[in-house]
């Protein structure tokens, strides 16, 4: 019986001959990390939780067939991706704006970025990923990304796999991910600060400013 | 690195030195220049803010799932596992794996097989001898169709399979015929030497109803 703090490739190993204990660990360490790249894609708890079932009954199938070239969570997440993309086909949702690859962010592509998030409501960057309502910004952001872009944010900023891993997986070529990855990020940027210039400034020593209290009489 | 689209040179390298795409002496240019540039090492920090910010906030909508909805995950994957592995141990059958390989041609092969069958019968129904081709005539008198409301239908006869009778009747030579006779409900009837059957049906009210069989 293996330890249920094996490593990857010791639960893989077991797996593969049959131990079903061994495959239950291995999606228990990573259910919720695929869930949250099949949500990334999908926006829909539901169609995600879905996407994770298909995903480790995939693995499981093809798991004589894993021959350990890539760490098992790359080989995991290709196969996510790869179903969210096929869910994303059979189910083309109709988007009113920039479902379109040639539909970009506003603004010049050689204007800065640096100005597009409004580092007084961030903070510091370990602030930021801390605090609730930027998180939710952000999830927002997502939501407005055409299908094609969010892909590639989740891909690349969730999954971390290579631009030919994506190219292979969205069945176009390296340049167009490439291309893709970029106008993602800058439309990323842009919706991220919309949502951000409505948020309150925090105070000096870093506290949000009180909503309710401070405005009474 | 080339791009499909019109992506500023420096921009693009910036991103692929970010993500980790840039090899050799591309990427070592690229670190000369973030070092040396406070505007190109800003474009990096925005990025990697918006990768912890994405991650984030996924793993923060990702920790709303409650465990037990996993373990129901879980169990689906673990049920159809299951099955995987019992349709392994037990292989289909020979006349199961014959019955899915036809599968696609399993409705032409029966329309075929039903139309080669309705030829058969009715070539066959063309080359059979008389005797089978009325056999409704003696076991089914007029008497089925409907009679006035007082009439008195022998009974019998019409209750009785034609086949049956044709069968219960064996093949008679012309000259051994022995039955001169046949007499049932009350009503006779004739048989002559012939071989031709001759059966009366008599009503009270109708006119003798008369039909003749070959046996």
């Amino acid at each position: 019986m293996v330890p249920t703090d094996a490593d990857d490739h010791t639960l893989v190993e077991a797996a593969k001959s049959g131990d079903r204990r061994a495959f239950q660990l291995l999606f228990e360490r990573y259910e919720r990390k695929v869930y949250a790249v099949a949500y990334g894609f999908l926006r829909s708890q539901e169609d995600a939780l879905d996407v994770v079932q298909d995903a480790f009954i995939k693995v499981f199938r093809y798991l004589p067939n894993f021959e350990g070239q890539s760490s098992f969570y790359t080989w995991l997440y290709r196969i996510t991706a790869n179903l969210c993309i096929d869910y994303l086909r059979r189910n083309t949702r109709k988007k009113d704006v920039e479902f379109d690859d040639k539909l970009r962010h506003d603004g010049d592509p050689e204007s800065s970025p640096v100005d597009a998030l409004p580092a007084s409501v961030l903070g510091s960057p370990g602030e930021a990923v801390e605090n609730k309502e930027i998180l939710t910004a952000v999830e927002d952001s997502l939501k407005y990304l055409s299908d094609k872009h969010r892909a590639v944010i989740v891909m690349r900023e969730l999954q971390g796999l290579s631009y030919a891993d994506m190219a292979k997986a969205m069945n176009c070529s390296k340049g167009t991910i490439m291309s893709r990855l970029f106008h993602a990020r800058r439309n990323m940027q842009k919706l991220l600060r919309e949502r951000l210039e409505h948020l309150p400034e925090p105070s000096e020593d870093g506290a949000e400013e009180p909503q309710t209290e401070a405005a009474l009489p | 690195m080339k791009y499909d689209n019109d992506i500023p040179t420096q921009a693009g390298d910036l991103q692929a030195f970010f993500d980790g795409e840039l090899e050799g002496p591309d990427a070592e240019r690229m670190a000369r220049s973030v070092e040396a540039d406070a505007e190109l090492r800003a474009h990096l920090g925005q990025m990697t803010l918006m990768r912890d910010l994405v991650g984030r906030s996924m793993e923060m909508r990702a920790a709303e799932v409650p465990r037990a909805r996993f373990e129901q995950i879980w169990d689906e994957i673990d049920r159809t596992i299951s099955e995987d592995a019992r349709s392994v141990e037990a292989p289909a059958s020979f006349w199961q794996r014959v019955w899915s390989a036809i599968r696609p041609f399993r409705v032409p092969a029966f329309a075929a097989v039903a139309a080669a069958a309705v030829a058969v019968v009715v070539l066959r129904s063309g080359d059979a001898p008389p005797v089978n081709q009325e056999p409704e005539v003696a076991s089914v008198p007029r008497s089925a169709e409907p009679a006035p409301p007082d009439a008195k239908v022998a009974p019998g006869p019409a209750s009785i399979p034609a086949p049956a009778i044709a069968e219960s009747f064996p093949s008679p030579r012309a000259a051994d015929a022995e039955i001169h006779g046949i007499e049932f409900g009350g009503k006779q009837g004739r048989i002559s030497h012939t071989g031709v059957v001759t059966v009366l049906y008599v009503e009270e009210d109708a006119a003798t109803q008369k039909s003749e069989r070959s046996l």
